[in-house]
């Protein structure tokens, strides 16, 4: 009877929300994908880790983004993290939890400076971290790292000025508890919408390192 | 579960402002005292006519208080009226059915008592034939709301000027009675008739400022953001704050339209599903169709769907032509806008030339400087108002007075773009057909590159646009053409000649009645008829049922000239006189004793009357001839005028058409007149009872020995005849 009254009510839900392709909103005819074939042709997923020989001083693990930050996906992560999109925080969180192939101890995301959380009302990498928390069950600690200083928007700085624009620019919450006080020594993954060089995750790593952390392995959204 | 809550939420939540129509059985149809609840807000204009609805519970019989059901609107004369919604009141009135002037392109009258679930219309000259008997228990959410509208409107009192506070109580709790037909009239001419009322629009403008407000509130809260997804607790709230607003303001369809629609929004965002307009236009109409099936016929349910229709298809596209990249923000919302009202203009433009007849270009440019004035400020400064109101009366008197001075640019710009819309104003009256064939065409353009043969039905949908109004507007017809409109108790007749000349003999007209009857009966029928110039009108004598609905018919269709008999009215017509005569001199045209022109004859010229007959008898006695067919025209002739006539010019009488001298009164229509006259047709015009009891029994019998065809404007409706000089045609 409950879940008969149930199915009604996802019908009805579905009947007036039906459910669309995250890229384009076209009416998908299988619920259980989030991206028409149409627009899926138009990704480049990514399965290898992240390299980059400039890097003097690698301080995270591995580092693995869904797909590049181009054509149909561009426009998602650009919607999702500019435009008010927060329901995309589900269908993305979920694709993320489904590459996790290790038991993080917890998950943390890059953090935003207040003044732009305020600017946008929401935190895209903290919805997704837990949406991500959620589905796989790791610990999400949010508030991990914070950032001390409002830093220049990475978008169209070169490498070397991204990494001096973000360096010591994060700090561990004081209070957040890591290895210090725990026998166990952490694993972190650490979630961000997009990397482009690596400098804002390496530098995070660098500071989660610093504190304590075992392993830390950096999850995007998209690689640009 | 979870359904059936939600459901029931749904339905509880609309109940209070629906009541399905029911048939009435029985209703005591005369004089009688019946009993009911007032189930809407009394409202009362700035001249003390007050009205509001009342659900019958009984009417006498024998003495007993019979039990009766359906609704009636009552109109009462009374400057003070103490009663409020959810009395019991016991009241003395003749009710009656409403019923439409029954003239082609009228307005449907009747319909919208329908679609409104009025069944019974009843006035009452003296409020003290209201006494209360009770209270009803009410719904107690409307009661709530009724409650916070009356604590609304008595925060606005600290207006002082009474244009203000009039608009203002439009603007906060959807009460317009009060404006000035001067105000009104200045809004209508400059196409922003909208923004007085509360609708769609007033509600996304409420959605987005407390969506905002309460997001802004909420980051306040350190670390909040970062927990949770604020915008979701955010949408909930606004819905809560949307659908306050739409029962504050009075629940209009468009109201409810629109608060379904951002309802459906904002779910969408504490679900995180995606909407679409389409379908939260779907789910609204179907909401609310479900409650009130009529009120598809409503204007307001119209305009509001076609507006929203309009907006989602068109906006786009014109933007994109307009072209937005590289501009910058402030010059963007420019033209965001200004596409926004084109394209609303553009949807609603075929249904307001249907519906009101003017259409005025004046409008795009004054709503682009309106609407985000009365949008951004107005709105959500109401909505403050009523908030603190709601709280208390006395602190909102402040924000009120502040909210008077905001709406005062609105009211100076609407008078300056009012005073330059005349030449921009076009008078056009779309047939239905055309409105739905000129709806179809845009779709056809749109679709174009989706359909086979989209230019050759674009083309054929072209004709039947251009087809319909050609013969609608009888753009290829040059014959005699008279018509007897349905104006109820009085006379009126619409005379065109082949050479395209056009005059209009007597107005109609309700005696002591405020009502306009030219501009509600005799200026629809022929702007239906494509007619926007009348060149002289005549006035067969001066009594109120013939001349008072010609002032408006004066000032909006430059007639040259009026020629009346020129005999001085009555004792006890002299103000309505007086004030016809102003308007007359105030459209500047010339009065004239009637002479025989081309047109028409003079059958008992004036300055041969002797000065002791009743006015009626000095009518003027007109007749046109076409070839072999005539019409002759009485007024309100008398016996002693009829015996003048055939004395001095029977040999002239013979006619084909005759008006019925008097509404069909004993006193006239002598057997031996209508023996000389000999009419094929007879038209009796006449309102439904009318209370003179006209037509006279024995007025008919002798009609009927002439075998004259009688036609009857209380049954029959407008009596249009056509003549091409040999052969009559009537519909």
């Amino acid at each position: 009877m409950l879940s008969g009254i149930q199915n009604i009510f996802v019908h009805i839900i579905n009947a007036i929300y039906p459910p669309r392709c995250i890229a384009c909103d076209a009416l998908l005819a299988d619920a259980h994908v989030y991206i028409c074939p149409d627009c899926n042709s138009r990704i480049n997923w990514l399965s290898s880790d992240f390299f980059d020989a400039d890097m003097k001083k690698r301080h995270f693990d591995s580092a693995r983004s869904l797909a590049t930050y181009e054509g149909a996906w561009a426009e998602v992560v650009h919607n999702f993290k500019y435009n008010n999109r927060t329901d995309l925080a589900k269908p993305l969180g979920s694709l993320l939890a489904k590459v996790i192939d290790y038991e993080y101890d917890i998950i943390t995301i890059v953090p935003l400076h207040p003044s732009r959380l305020r600017e946008r009302g929401y935190n895209q990498s903290a919805l997704l971290a837990k949406e991500v928390s959620k589905r796989s069950g790791i610990k999400c600690e949010l508030g991990m790292l914070s950032k001390t200083k409002l830093t220049a928007q990475q978008v169209g700085l070169s490498k070397q000025e991204r990494m001096e624009n973000v360096k010591g620019a994060f700090i561990i919450k004081p209070g957040t508890r890591t290895s210090s006080e725990e026998v166990h020594v952490p694993d972190i993954l650490l979630i961000d919408d997009v990397m482009t060089t690596g400098a804002t995750v390496n530098e995070c790593a660098k500071v989660l390192k610093k504190s304590g952390a075992a392993r830390v392995d950096v999850l995007t959204l998209a690689r640009a | 579960m979870l359904t059936i809550c939600l459901l029931a939420a749904a339905i509880v939540i609309v109940s209070p402002f629906y009541n399905n129509p029911k048939p009435i059985d029985e209703i005591l149809l005369q004089q009688n005292v019946c009993e009911g609840f007032i189930d809407s807000a009394p409202t009362s204009d700035s001249k003390g006519i007050v009205k509001f609805t009342v659900k019958l519970q009984g009417c006498k019989k024998d003495d007993i208080l019979k039990p009766i059901s359906g609704r009636a609107q009552l109109t009462v004369n009374a400057l003070q009226f103490p009663y409020t919604y959810g009395d019991i009141i016991r009241f003395r009135t003749h009710l009656h059915v409403p019923h439409d002037f029954n003239n082609p392109g009228s307005f449907k009258f009747e319909r919208l008592c329908r679609s409104r679930g009025v069944d019974l219309l009843g006035y009452i000259d003296d409020p003290g034939w209201i006494t209360k008997v009770g209270v009803a228990s009410g719904h107690p959410i409307r009661m709530l709301i009724e409650g916070w509208r009356q604590k609304i409107a008595a925060s606005l009192d600290s207006i002082s000027n009474e244009e203000l506070r009039a608009s203002a109580l439009a603007l906060t709790i959807g009460d317009g009675a009060k404006i000035s037909e001067d105000v009104r009239d200045d809004f209508r001419r400059s196409g922003l008739a909208h923004i007085l009322v509360i609708s769609g629009l007033n509600v996304a403008f409420v959605a987005i400022a407390a969506f905002f407000l309460l997001k802004w509130m909420m980051l306040l809260i350190p670390n909040l953001a970062l927990k949770i997804n604020i915008f979701k607790p955010a949408a909930i709230l606004t819905i809560a704050a949307v659908w306050l607003y739409a029962y504050i303001t009075g629940a209009e369809v468009s109201v409810v339209r629109a608060a379904i629609m951002s309802t459906v929004f904002l779910v969408s965002i504490a679900i995180d599903r995606r909407q679409d307009t389409f379908t939260s236009l779907a789910v609204a109409a179907l909401i609310i169709l479900v409650n009130s099936p009529l009120a598809i016929y409503d204007l307001s349910f119209q305009l509001s769907f076609v507006a929203v229709i309009a907006i989602a298809i068109l906006y786009p596209r014109i933007l994109k032509t307009l072209g937005t990249k590289h501009r910058s923000k402030c010059w963007r919302y420019f033209l965001e806008t200004l596409a926004a009202s084109i394209a609303a203009t553009i949807g609603v433009a075929p249904l307001l030339s249907y519906y009101f007849h003017n259409s005025s270009f004046v409008g795009i440019i004054a709503n682009i400087i309106a609407v985000p004035w009365a949008g951004f400020i107005l709105t959500p400064f109401s909505f403050l108002v009523e908030l603190i109101a709601i709280i208390s009366p006395a602190l909102a008197g402040y924000p009120a007075i502040a909210f008077g001075y905001l709406i005062k640019p609105l009211m100076i710009a609407a008078h300056l773009a009012a005073s330059i819309s005349r030449p921009l104003t076009v008078s056009f009256t779309l047939p239905l057909l055309s409105v739905v064939a000129i709806y179809m065409l845009i779709a056809l353009a749109l679709a174009r590159k989706r359909l086979r043969y989209a230019r050759l039905a674009m083309a054929a949908t072209l004709i039947i646009f251009i087809g319909a109004i050609a013969h609608q507007h009888e753009w290829f017809n040059s014959r005699l053409k008279v018509a007897f409109l349905d104006v109820g108790q009085g006379s009126c007749a619409v005379v065109r000649f082949p050479d395209g000349t056009s005059a209009i003999i007597d107005g109609g007209g309700f005696k002591k009645s405020d009502f306009d009857l030219g501009k509600s009966v005799i200026a629809p029928y022929l702007w239906y008829k494509g007619i926007s110039k009348i060149d002289y009108l005549i006035l067969t004598h001066p009594h109120p049922d013939h001349f008072k609905g010609l002032g408006f018919i004066a000032e909006e269709f430059g007639p040259k000239e009026l020629f009346w008999n020129g005999v001085t009215p009555d004792e006890e017509d002299l103000e309505e006189w007086n004030q016809f005569l102003g308007r007359i001199k105030a459209a500047s045209v010339p009065m004239a004793v009637m002479k025989d022109n081309a047109n028409f004859q003079v059958l008992n010229p004036p300055q041969n009357i002797p000065n002791y007959w009743n006015v009626n008898s000095t009518s003027l006695a007109l007749k046109t001839s076409y070839g072999n067919i005539s019409f002759l025209f009485t007024g309100d002739i008398e016996a002693p005028a009829e015996e003048e006539i055939l004395r001095t010019g029977a040999a002239k009488l013979g006619a084909t058409v005759m008006q019925i001298p008097h509404h069909g009164s004993a006193t006239s229509s002598t057997a031996e007149f209508l023996n000389a006259v000999r009419p094929e047709y007879a038209v009796i015009q006449l309102g439904k009872d009318n209370g003179y009891g006209f037509p006279n029994r024995n007025v008919l019998e002798r009609l009927n020995e002439v075998r004259a065809k009688i036609f009857r404007t209380d049954q029959d409706g407008a009596v249009e005849f056509e003549t091409d000089g040999t052969n009559i045609f009537v519909e």
